[in-house]
C-alpha cells in the first residue's frame, strides 16, 4: 500500500503540494482565506509583471521607475519557492517560484493593490492555498470563491456530509458533481467521497463540491441560495465599502455607485492601462464630469482616498483613480458614461472587471 | 397541443411557440416555458437586430444637397494648407487614425463631440424627402402641435400611409453612418450579437389563438445570456434565455396590450423602457408611446418587425456623439447633429421651455423565437 502511494505520489507529482515553505527575511506574507499575498516587510504589495520568463526580469528603465524590483541583498539567503535573480544591472532581486517580483509606486500604503491588472501586465504576487490541479478562485460579488478550472464557481450543499453526497440523480442535472479523477487522494482539506454511480467527487473542507447550471460566466454565483441549503464555496469576503458607497444593478452588472446612487467612474488621464504617474489625476473634463466630492476632514477607508483638488477641496479616489459621477446618469444603474469616445473613464465593478467604452 | 406542465401554482401552461418543435424540444426541456392560465399560450422571441428605419432611394434623391460631410472634412478644411501637411503627415495620416485630433475643433480645443455645443458647424444636411418609415404616432394628419407635442411636418409610408412620424429620420437620414453600408447599427448588433448585453425578449402571453386573437400582453425583458448562435453566426431559434432579475424580480418588465389578427402582432401605445448596448454605449430609453409590430409565421418564427415611437433627444445625441472610432466612418458633425435634433425633436416639450424632448421614431427588429426562463419556472419543476 506504502508503494501504491508512492507510486501515486511520483505519477502525480502536481497533487502533492508543498508544504508552505517560510519566506526569507526581505519577504513577508499576508494571510487571506484564498491563500498568501507576497508583500515586502512593511506589508506593501509585490507584484509579478506578466512579461517576464522564469528567472529573467525585462521591467527595465522606465518600467523600472514605476515598478522597483524587490531588491535583495547578495547574501540573501534562498530555498523552496523563493529565490534571488541577478538582474542586467547586476543587482539582486527577490523571486518567487522563480517570477521576479516588484513594488508599485501607485500603491502609498500596506494592503494597496493599485497596479493589480494594470495594463494587463501586473498581477499582485499570490500563493494560494493549496489545491488540486483543476481547481482555482475567481473574485465575485461575494468575495473570493472556490473555482474549477474554468473558473466557474464551485458550491456546497448543506446536508451533504464528506462520506457522501445528499445531490442524487435527479439533483445533479442542475448540480454538476466536481469529479476527481481515478489518481486523485486526499490531501489537506481535499479529500474524495464515491457517488452512488460510482463516480468519485472531490471534498473540500468536508463538504462535496458542485458547479450550478445556472452560472454561464466566470464569476457568476447564481447558484448561491443558501435558503435551499446551496452555498458558494467563499474563501474571502469581498473587501467593507465605506458607508456612502451603494450597490446598484444596472445592464453591465452590481456596480458601485455613491450615497445617491450614481454611478461611479475611475478617471485614468491618458486612456486605459496608461497613467505614467504615481499621483492621483483630477484633472477630468468638465463637460458632463463631476468630482465625487469628500467630506472635509474625510479618512482613507481601505482602497478609498480621499485627494485634494487644485483648489484643496477634497475628492474620492479608488485604488488611485479620481472618481467622478456622470451627469447624464439620471437613474441609479444609469452607465452612460462608458462610451467608445471617452476610454478614460470606466465603472467600478462589485467584482469582474471595469465596464469601458470598448470590448471587454 | 403541446405538452403540459404545472406550475407550482398550480396552473396549466401549453408550450407553443410552434407546435412541432415545441413537441420535441418541450419533452427535454418542461421547464422553460412560462406557464399562464389554462388554455392559454406564449409566444417569445429574442431581438437579436435592431437599426433605424431608413427610407432611402437609390440616388439619396431624399437628401437633396448630398449627404452630410464628416467631421474630419470640417477640420481639415478650416486648416491651412500648412498645418494641413503637417497635421496629417502629408495626407498620410488618414482620416481613421487623426479622429481624436479632428474632434477637438473647438475654441480652445476641445472635443466637439463630447462638447456638441462649443461650435456651430453650418450645412448640416437633413431629410427633405416626403416618404418615410414608421407610423403617425401623434394621430394627427398635419403633425401640428398639440399638448403632447411639437409642430413639425409628416412623411407618407412607402405603402402609402399618411400622417407618418418619424423625425429621427429627418434626422440622420442623411448620414451615411445610418444608410444602406453604414457601419452603425451594423456594428452595434454585431457587438450584441457577440455580448449578448442588451438583449431584449418578447414574450406574448395570453395567446390563444396564434393566428387570430384580440387580447394579448406583450412583456419586454432584458436578457442576461449571450445569444446562441448557430456555426454560421446566426441566431439559433429555439434558444433558451434568462431574464434579467434582481431579488427574482425582472430589472425590465414593462407589458403593451395587444393583438393577433392573420398572424400580425400589434400593440397599442404605451411607455416601455428597453436595454440597449451597442457600439460599447449603454443607454436605457424609456420609449414613450411605443408600439411593436411583428409578423408570426405558422412554424412560430417572426418576420422582421418595426418598433415606433418617441425616443429620448438626450439619450439619443449622448450615444451618437460618443460613437469613438464610429464617427470617422459615418460622415456626420455632432455639432450639427445636436441642434438639429433640438430642431426637430416633435414629442414631450419640456413644460418649462417648450422644447421638445423625444423624437419620433422607428425602428426595423429582426427577432428569433426563442424559450424565456423565468426564475421561478426552475423551482416549478422540483
Amino acid at each position: 500500500m506504502r508503494l501504491l502511494a508512492l507510486a501515486i505520489a511520483i505519477l502525480v507529482p502536481h497533487i502533492v503540494v508543498a508544504a508552505v515553505d517560510d519566506p526569507p527575511a526581505g519577504i513577508a506574507l499576508q494571510q487571506h482565506g484564498h491563500g498568501w499575498a507576497i508583500t515586502d516587510p512593511k506589508g506593501m504589495t509585490l507584484y509579478f509583471y506578466l512579461k517576464d520568463s522564469l528567472g529573467k526580469s525585462t521591467c527595465t528603465a522606465v518600467c523600472s521607475k514605476m515598478s522597483p524590483p524587490a531588491v535583495a541583498s547578495g547574501d540573501a539567503p534562498t530555498g523552496g519557492n523563493w529565490s534571488s535573480i541577478v538582474r542586467d544591472d547586476g543587482s539582486r532581486q527577490w523571486a518567487y517560484r522563480g517570477r521576479p517580483l516588484y513594488r508599485s509606486l501607485r500603491d502609498s500604503a500596506p494592503g494597496d493593490t493599485n497596479a493589480d491588472e494594470f495594463n494587463g501586465l501586473w498581477r499582485v504576487a499570490f500563493r494560494p492555498i493549496p489545491m488540486p490541479p483543476g481547481f482555482s478562485f475567481v473574485s465575485t460579488a461575494l468575495g473570493q470563491v472556490l473555482a474549477d478550472q474554468k473558473q466557474m464557481t464551485l458550491y456546497t450543499l448543506d446536508k451533504d456530509k464528506p462520506d457522501g453526497s445528499g445531490c442524487d440523480e435527479s439533483c445533479s442535472r442542475d448540480w454538476l458533481p466536481i469529479t476527481a479523477p481515478a489518481m486523485a487522494h486526499r490531501f489537506g482539506e481535499w479529500s474524495i467521497t464515491l457517488r452512488s454511480n460510482g463516480a468519485r467527487q472531490w471534498v473540500f473542507r468536508g463538504r462535496p463540491l458542485y458547479r450550478s447550471a445556472q452560472d454561464v460566466r466566470s464569476g457568476d454565483i447564481a447558484g448561491h441560495t443558501p435558503d435551499k441549503g446551496w452555498r458558494a464555496v467563499t474563501l474571502e469576503p469581498p473587501p467593507a465599502l465605506p458607508v456612502w458607497v451603494t450597490l446598484q444593478q444596472s445592464d453591465a452588472g452590481e456596480l458601485l455607485a455613491d450615497a445617491k446612487g450614481r454611478t461611479m467612474y475611475t478617471f485614468t488621464p491618458a486612456g486605459r492601462g496608461t497613467a505614467a504617474s504615481a499621483e492621483v489625476d483630477t484633472h477630468a473634463p468638465q463637460v458632463d464630469w463631476e468630482p465625487v466630492w469628500a467630506e472635509p476632514g474625510a479618512q482613507r477607508f481601505g482602497s478609498w482616498v480621499p485627494v485634494p483638488r487644485d483648489d484643496g477641496r477634497p475628492q474620492w479616489s479608488y485604488r488611485g483613480l479620481a472618481l467622478f459621477t456622470n451627469t447624464n446618469d439620471v437613474t441609479p444603474g444609469d452607465i452612460l458614461g462608458v462610451r467608445g469616445s471617452d476610454l478614460r473613464f470606466a465603472t467600478v465593478m462589485r467584482s469582474g472587471a471595469p465596464m469601458q467604452g470598448i470590448g471587454q | 397541443m403541446g405538452p403540459q406542465v404545472v406550475s407550482r401554482v398550480g396552473r396549466v401552461a401549453v408550450i407553443r411557440p410552434a407546435r412541432v418543435l415545441c413537441v420535441a424540444v418541450g419533452l427535454l426541456l418542461p421547464c422553460l416555458s412560462l406557464p399562464t392560465l389554462a388554455a392559454d399560450k406564449t409566444l417569445s422571441f429574442a431581438i437579436y437586430d435592431w437599426a433605424n428605419a431608413i427610407y432611402q432611394t437609390r440616388f439619396a434623391d431624399e437628401c437633396p444637397a448630398g449627404l452630410n460631410l464628416g467631421n474630419d472634412e470640417f477640420w481639415w478644411r478650416s486648416l491651412s494648407k500648412q498645418d494641413r501637411a503637417r497635421l496629417t503627415n502629408n495626407g498620410l495620416h488618414e482620416s481613421g487614425n487623426r479622429y481624436n485630433v479632428a474632434l477637438k475643433r473647438g475654441p480652445k480645443q476641445e472635443n466637439v463631440c463630447l462638447d456638441p455645443t462649443v461650435i456651430n458647424d453650418p450645412f448640416f444636411r437633413t431629410v427633405e424627402g416626403s416618404i418615410s418609415y414608421g407610423e403617425n404616432i401623434d394621430g394627427t394628419d398635419d403633425g401640428h402641435s398639440t399638448p403632447k407635442t411639437c409642430s413639425h411636418q409628416k412623411f407618407t409610408g412607402p405603402d402609402g400611409t399618411k400622417g407618418v412620424d418619424n423625425q429621427m429620420y429627418r434626422l440622420i437620414g442623411c448620414i451615411y453612418g445610418w444608410r444602406e453600408g453604414g457601419l452603425i447599427d451594423p456594428h452595434a448588433n454585431e457587438l450584441r450579437a457577440a455580448s449578448g448585453l442588451g438583449m431584449i425578449l418578447v414574450e406574448v402571453t395570453g395567446v390563444s389563438d396564434s393566428r387570430n386573437d384580440d387580447d394579448v400582453t406583450v412583456t419586454f425583458y432584458r436578457s442576461i445570456d449571450q445569444f446562441a448562435l448557430t456555426g454560421a453566426s446566426k441566431p439559433l431559434p429555439f434558444a433558451t434565455y434568462r431574464i434579467d432579475t434582481v431579488q427574482g424580480k425582472p430589472r425590465y418588465g414593462d407589458h403593451l396590450k395587444g393583438r393577433i389578427k392573420d398572424g400580425v402582432l400589434t400593440t397599442d401605445r404605451g411607455d416601455v423602457r428597453l436595454p440597449y448596448y451597442g457600439n460599447y454605449a449603454f443607454i436605457n430609453p424609456v420609449i414613450r408611446d411605443m408600439a411593436i409590430k411583428l409578423e408570426i409565421a405558422e412554424d412560430g418564427s417572426a418576420s422582421p418587425g418595426m418598433i415606433t415611437g418617441y425616443y429620448s433627444m438626450d439619450q439619443f445625441v449622448h450615444y451618437a456623439s460618443g460613437l469613438g472610432g464610429i464617427i470617422p466612418v459615418s460622415y456626420y458633425s455632432c455639432p450639427g447633429l445636436y441642434a438639429a435634433a433640438h430642431k426637430l425633436a416633435d414629442g414631450y416639450p419640456d413644460p418649462k421651455t417648450g422644447q421638445c424632448t423625444m423624437l419620433s421614431s422607428a425602428f426595423r427588429i429582426a427577432a428569433t423565437p426563442a424559450f424565456i426562463q423565468h426564475p421561478e419556472l426552475r423551482n416549478a419543476r422540483k
